[in-house]
């Protein structure tokens, strides 16, 4: 009896196991472009990944499949992110004042060679827009990416970042603004229209 | 209603987060004032243009990466485990195989045959205590005292 209670545990363990791996594999692209989104910089995505994935995995026991899985992969994201930033005083923000002419030296991207880094370097506006994206304060740049990347309702985002919908309207917004007015005063030549409002 | 109060809600008005009466108020605004129109539009282009940028694809050999770290504590717990228990059931079946010696030694019956010397000297003895008057099986007397002699 005590031997088919330990073989049946074991068994439970393998399929959790087994169960986690093959959403790990479904999911993992999603939560890369998330999380080079979120850092600005492919290595620190990589870490931002496999802290996230880790975390996940001790805590898979406390997951609710009510929830998608990638509605409550992205909650531990942000939290590592955010966690992340905040223990690091020495994250890469840029200022609004850094001359235009500096951009390739000043973000720090490592050289994997990869066909996305390449297009993403090569890709003005969306560099532009990544440039943009790290001056703001991770929740902000968390709603923001939540809202327009993936494509998720306020409710949602306010589910994966633990707070009230109310918070995430006034940070979408508040996100927004600063991107615009980041982007009028970095390239006022092709965002001209930007923030002529602000 | 004023522009400033309509271009705080833009974004959720945009994203299509606000309730239906709010919705059907800042549409009507957005379509007359040319200002509010313009801020819209703005905020769209924002929307696309973040939602549109390329994508970044994970580097070479990432997935089995990520697979040995989220479960290297695991296998490596398990490997142990499994080397403590094949050493445990190593030392358990060493331990059964010297007591089970040890039992059968104690436990079987001496079984040493009698030489011919054994034999011929016990036989003497029994002899000599019956001729003496004495059963030599059990000690008793075998003549009666009354025929002694006769």
């Amino acid at each position: 009896m005590l031997f088919t209670l330990f073989k049946d545990q074991a068994i439970t363990a393998q399929d959790r196991s087994a169960l986690f791996e093959s959403l790990l594999k479904s999911s993992y692209r999603q939560a890369y472009n998330l999380a080079c989104r979120l850092t600005g910089n492919p290595a620190e995505a990589e870490d931002l990944v496999q802290e996230t994935f880790l975390r996940a995995y001790r805590f898979f026991h406390r997951y609710d499949e009510a929830l998608p899985f990638t509605s409550w992969l992205y909650r531990i994201m942000t939290n590592a992110h955010i966690d992340s930033v905040r223990r690091r005083s020495r994250l890469k923000t840029l200022s609004l004042e850094q001359p235009s002419n500096s951009t390739a030296a000043s973000w720090e991207l490592p050289d994997h060679e990869s066909t996305a880094d390449r297009t993403l370097m090569q890709d003005t506006m969306g560099e532009n827009v990544q440039m943009a994206l790290q001056t703001m304060t991770p929740e902000f740049r968390t709603a923001v990416l939540l809202a327009d990347v993936e494509g998720m309702a306020y409710e949602e985002i306010a589910e994966v970042m633990e707070t009230s919908i109310g918070t995430v309207r006034s940070r979408i917004h508040r996100g927004r603004k600063q991107l615009r007015k980041f982007l009028t005063k970095r390239c006022p030549q092709t965002y001209g229209g930007f923030g002529s409002e602000l | 209603m004023n522009c400033k109060n309509v271009q705080n809600r833009l974004s959720a008005y945009i994203d299509g987060e606000l309730p239906g009466k709010e919705m059907l108020e800042l549409r009507h605004h957005v379509h007359e004032c040319a200002s509010c129109s313009r801020e819209a539009e703005e905020i769209q282009a924002l929307k696309a243009m973040i939602a549109h940028t390329n994508s970044y694809a994970p580097p070479e050999g990432f997935e089995s990466r990520l697979v040995a770290h989220v479960f290297r504590e695991e296998r490596a717990a398990a490997a142990s485990g499994w080397r403590t228990h094949l050493g445990l059931a190593s030392v358990a079946v060493a331990a059964a195989m010297a007591a089970f010696v040890v039992a059968s030694k104690v436990s079987e019956p001496s079984k040493q045959p009698l030489t011919a010397a054994d034999s011929y000297s016990s036989e003497i003895t029994q002899d000599q205590a019956y001729y003496s008057g004495m059963d030599p099986l059990n000690g008793s007397t075998v003549v009666p005292a009354s025929y002694a002699g006769q």
